[in-house]
């Protein structure tokens, strides 16, 4: 012993001062241990004095003698855990010294140097608050209360990064958004836990010293060692200095931190990031107190870097693509109609997919809040991309859903959370910006409707409807026609892409709806509708004074605008459509049969695979078999068409209403429609080719459309009931977006939606349903709006081009009417469904018939999202064709 | 006679870095083991980062038992691989007859370094080779670390703080030849 203490003494620099130290140790041990002076105590009472005083001496000498060696070992104790606190800052970071004056007479200054277990290091007070726990370990009686676990970590700390700049960590050759502005690097503990050999004061303290002295070297060279200190230390010694990142440790007491915090180390930066951290124990000493140890858990990977948001956004619309691309692209691709619905589909979608999975975490930093500060413009592009696509791409969420994790959902969620409502605003202006900065966003909205769309056709036609959507997609292509021409003056043209769809088939009546078109901006829908139906002119009517209110300005400028284009082409079409619809259908069966049919094998091929160029192509070959079928329709009305109708007026309603909803937003900037706008916006931004989307313009209901696509997903996932709740909601889409109980209405159906994504996914059910829901109820407007969009577009084939006017004036005299306003909406649209069944029907050959029927028992039968929602929503439509009827 | 604890490492090295690897490996082996206070400080070999002792003195003698390694591989042309070892040594007061009281040096462990020269012909060669013998040096420091953290029963008590308790030696070939290049003082 004495050696030791003589050794440890002499080796420190440090004086035993026994006597105080007696004093000290006396003090500290009375309340803890009841031994000598308790002892003493008592027998002070009783015997002799003398006996006491020998037995007391001997007491005393026995207790001097351990509480020296006690404290000496406590000593030691306290020691090595601030040496190894200091070792590994002083690896890490440069403290700063003590300065001291040294004693010699001399004035001059040296650092204070720590020299405990022959390691020298300068003390610092850095730590000192910290540590504080640790320095006062003398008082502690070890066995009693041992000291709390010692905590050091090592920081990288990146608070300090402007808004523009994003921490990164590559990992698998894939750059990580870094979530936290505090990334635990490495996690040391020094723990005093119970002795080895469960006996205390089992080695000398000279063994103990001796041992103690290599595992502190190993704490050093361990950590100077790691890859952490190399390797990041080089890494980052120029980003730190230019890129405020900062490399600091932290003293936590091990008690007072939680299980989270602790395992901070450990957790993934990265959405889906493979854990990479790695533990090492360096041992520990066997002391008078127990077994002081000494780990290490530090990350592996520390590809940290720093870059600008911008090109973070590019790598993410990267790999954005590559995931939707992976496993919805496929289904969405077959779905989809067209290539530039397809692209559109791609930014906006892809926008959202690719901020999942990366920006999932970037998504969450909203949630969190902290990316959301620190987000820059471009990161808020991304993440109203999200949101919007979340928003209007909610089709695409349950996709994206079931294939991501619940992160992502969650994001969706969020984005319906906050983004919905806020973002929906926010969006809205986005969104119709886009769609009203460009023509092309007529493109846009009919890229968006047909993306859209394609959800809900995509299901459907997986089932059985391929052929029907692809007709649907036909009727678009009408209208898109129509639209391209009108469209040419403005975006609203989608207006006059329905109007002219209507024209076709009204030209019996097209004087009718072109009247009331040219009348009013708002007639102009109304037009439109009435158009695809007679009978429909009177509801129009009544619903466009409803509708129009909101868009019934803009709506006119449009009108004026499709005017012009409607009586081109409204000529054009008239002129055929003046003849009797059956006697051009017939005329026109041969070639428009053929056509149609050519049309619609591609179309289903297409519909499996990505059909953009068979769509685009198939739609100028539609036309014709389009136009045929409205004629078809508008001359024989059939209740079997609405069955039929549903699939393809699922699509064109909701292209009609997107369209219109384009339209208006661009006139209105509505917000539920800069909602569905929001999507629309990248699609038009990324569709330049909107000229072939002009036709998708048709969709004008594209409002709907573009909630359909949204919605439609979940639809298509959730089912119909939304669809159904949504088409009495379309029957009023200002409602449907203002009535919070619709919304709450399409929330329920969102719900289910997001319950069957859920069902779909495993893991992530719960989060992800919740997320989907909050999505779906941002998106829950939009999504009643496609909804609603899409039980009309099932109820009519000619949806279409009634939903053009529906949107308009059907929305609004939905929204002016409450559901029986819908219901009065809707009594035209069975005729005009009829028309338009009968029409595909008469017009088509038995082979379309037969496809149709087919493709209806298909969606019918099939899981296709028709198919869900038809149980409902054809109940539904038949309720409101029985009541038009 | 006691059987020292012996822990034997092995490096690939090209023959542009066989001693700094060398070098960083006696470094780490002699931190860990040179008992008196020392003041750490950190070298980088081949983007990994060491400890060593901030001892002059300690260094030479490093050096020149390296440069003695290398000699080896110079000379002989063909020889493409070579052995360096460090004991180190406890003072034992020697039982001894009346007048003779000797100390007693014995060896309680030793570190065996074998060294593979290998060269590399192309530039994708040198690349891997690079990162060969990092991932070996960086292994090499591993395992000294363990095996001083988990291994230190063995170590003999120590008697004196003010200079070093164990004479070392540092040996280059196969066996321990003489007591030349003992360096048990200090």
């Amino acid at each position: 012993m004495r050696q030791a203490n003589n050794g440890i003494n002499d080796q420190n620099g440090r004086p035993s001062t026994p006597s105080r130290r007696l004093s000290q140790m006396a003090e500290n041990n009375r309340p803890n241990s009841p031994g000598v002076y308790g002892n003493y105590a008592q027998q002070q009472e009783p015997d002799t004095q003398d006996n006491k005083k020998s037995k007391l001496n001997q007491l005393l000498q026995v207790r001097i003698f351990q509480s020296i060696r006690a404290i000496v070992y406590a000593n030691g104790t306290q020691n090595f855990f601030l040496k190894v606190a200091m070792t590994v800052l002083h690896t890490r970071m440069t403290l700063p010294p003590i300065i001291i004056s040294k004693r010699d007479g001399t004035g001059s200054t040296a650092r204070k140097v720590n020299k405990w277990f022959s390691m020298e290091l300068d003390e610092t007070e850095m730590f000192s608050r910290d540590l504080y726990v640790w320095k006062i370990l003398n008082a502690y009686d070890p066995q009693q209360s041992p000291p709390p676990p010692l905590i050091i970590e090592t920081i990288l700390d990146a608070n300090d990064l402007s808004p523009d700049q994003q921490l990164v960590v590559v990992s698998d050759e894939r750059r990580w958004k870094v979530e936290t502005s505090e990334v635990v690097i490495e996690r040391w503990k020094v723990v005093l836990g119970p002795s080895s050999t469960g006996q205390p004061f089992t080695e000398d303290l000279p063994v103990v010293y001796k041992k103690s002295i290599p595992v502190i070297r190993t704490v050093f060279s361990y950590a100077a060692h790691v890859q952490l200190h190399s390797k990041l230390k080089k890494q980052l010694s120029k980003q730190v200095r230019q890129k405020g990142l900062k490399i600091r440790c932290r003293i936590r007491n091990g008690d007072e931190m939680t299980r989270e915090e602790y395992a901070a180390v450990e957790s993934p930066l990265g959405e889906g990031q493979v854990r990479e951290t790695r533990s090492y124990s360096l041992g520990g000493v066997d002391c008078a107190v127990g077994f002081v140890s000494v780990d290490v858990t530090h990350r592996e990977n520390c590809e940290f870097r720093v870059e600008s948001q911008e090109s973070l956004l590019s790598s993410d619309f990267m790999n954005q693509d590559e995931y939707f691309f992976q496993p919805s692209l496929g289904n969405r691709n077959s779905h989809r109609t067209g290539q530039l619905p397809y692209a559109a589909g791609r930014e906006p979608s892809s926008a959202p997919t690719t901020a999942q999975p990366r920006p999932g975490a970037s998504v969450q930093q909203p949630a969190s809040g902290l990316p959301v500060t620190n987000l820059t413009t471009g990161e808020r592009r991304i993440q109203h991309m999200r949101n919007a696509p979340s928003m209007s791409g909610s089709p695409f969420d349950p996709a994206s859903s079931s294939y991501r994790s619940a992160r992502e959902s969650n994001p969706s969620l969020r984005s319906v959370d906050n983004a919905a409502r806020r973002s929906s605003v926010s969006f809205s202006p986005f969104k119709t910006g886009s769609v009203a900065s460009s023509p092309g966003a007529g493109v846009a909205g009919s890229r968006l409707t047909s993306g859209t769309s394609i959800p809900n056709r995509s299901r459907p036609s997986t089932g059985t409807g391929g052929p029907i959507p692809h007709r649907m997609s036909m009727p678009t292509p009408i209208d898109s026609s129509h639209s391209a021409q009108a469209s040419s003056g403005s975006p609203r043209p989608s207006s006059m892409r329905f109007s002219s769809s209507f024209t076709n088939r009204p030209p019996r009546f097209s004087g009718t709806s072109i009247n009331r078109a040219e009348e009013d901006g708002a007639s102009s829908g109304r037009g439109s509708v009435s158009s695809s139906s007679n009978a429909w002119a009177a509801s129009f009517p009544d619903d466009s004074g409803h509708s129009i209110t909101e868009d019934g300005k803009k709506i006119s400028e449009l009108m004026k605008l499709l005017e012009l284009t409607e009586k081109k082409g409204l000529k054009s079409f008239e002129q055929k459509t003046t003849v009797d619809p059956l006697s051009r259908f017939r005329k026109l069966r041969d070639t428009h049969a053929a056509l149609s049919e050519s049309i619609v094998e591609p179309l289903h091929h297409s519909q499996s695979q990505p059909q953009l160029h068979s769509q685009e192509q198939q739609r100028p070959l539609s036309y014709p078999s389009a136009s045929g079928l409205i004629s078809s329709l508008s001359s024989s009305t059939s209740p079997q068409l609405f069955q039929i109708s549903p699939h393809t007026p699922h699509a064109p309603v909701v292209r009609s209403r997107l369209s219109e909803g384009l339209s208006a937003a661009d006139a209105n900037g509505s917000e539920g429609r800069g909602a569905l706008h929001h999507r629309p916006r990248p699609e038009n931004t990324t569709g330049p080719g909107s000229s072939v989307a002009t036709p998708l313009d048709i969709p004008s209901p594209p409002r709907g459309g573009r909630t359909v696509s949204s919605f439609r997903r979940p639809n298509s996932f959730v089912q119909n009931k939304a669809v159904v709740d949504v088409l009495e909601d379309l029957d009023d889409p200002a409602t449907a977006f203002a009535n919070a109980g619709r919304q709450s209405a399409s929330l329920g159906t969102v719900d289910t939606v997001p319950v069957s994504l859920a069902r779909m996914r495993e893991d992530h059910d719960a989060a992800s349903a919740a997320a989907d829901r909050p999505n779906a109820v941002g998106a829950g407007v939009t999504s009643n709006l496609a909804a609603t969009t899409t039980s009309n577009s099932s109820a009519s084939s000619s949806v279409r081009g009634r939903f053009p006017a529906r949107g308009r004036g059907g929305w609004s005299g939905q929204n002016s009417g409450s559901a029986s306003g819908g219901s009065g909406l809707r009594p035209g649209e069975p005729d005009d469904d009829d028309l338009l069944f009968t029409m595909s029907e008469d017009v088509s050959d038995p082979n379309h018939h037969q496809r149709r029927n087919n493709s209806e028992d298909g969606a019918g039968k099939a899981a296709g999202p028709s198919n869900l929602g038809e149980p409902k929503e054809r109940p539904a439509l038949d309720k409101t064709t029985k009541k038009r009827v | 006679m006691e059987h020292p604890q012996t822990f034997s490492l092995d490096v690939v090295a090209e023959r542009n870095h066989v001693s700094d690897i060398v070098r960083a490996i006696i470094s780490t082996i002699f931190f860990h083991r040179f008992f008196p206070a020392v003041r750490p400080k950190t070298r980088d070999v081949l983007d990994l980062t060491f400890p060593s002792i901030d001892d002059p003195k300690l260094d030479a003698q490093i050096d020149a038992q390296v440069s003695s390694l290398l000699e080896g591989f110079n000379n002989g042309t063909s020889k493409s691989s070579g052995r360096i070892s460090v004991q180190f040594y406890e003072k034992r007061r020697k039982k001894s007859g009346w007048f003779l009281r000797a100390d007693e040096q014995v060896c309680w462990e030793e570190w065996v370094l074998n060294v593979k020269l290998v060269s590399a012909r192309t530039d994708s060669e040198r690349r891997n080779l690079r990162t060969k013998m990092e991932n070996q040096l960086s292994n090499a420091i591993l395992q000294i670390i363990t095996a001083v953290s988990h291994h230190k029963d063995h170590i003999p008590p120590i008697t004196e703080m003010t200079s070093n308790p164990f004479p070392f030696q540092i040996t280059v070939g196969d066996k321990v030849d003489n007591w030349g290049t003992r360096m048990g003082i200090f």
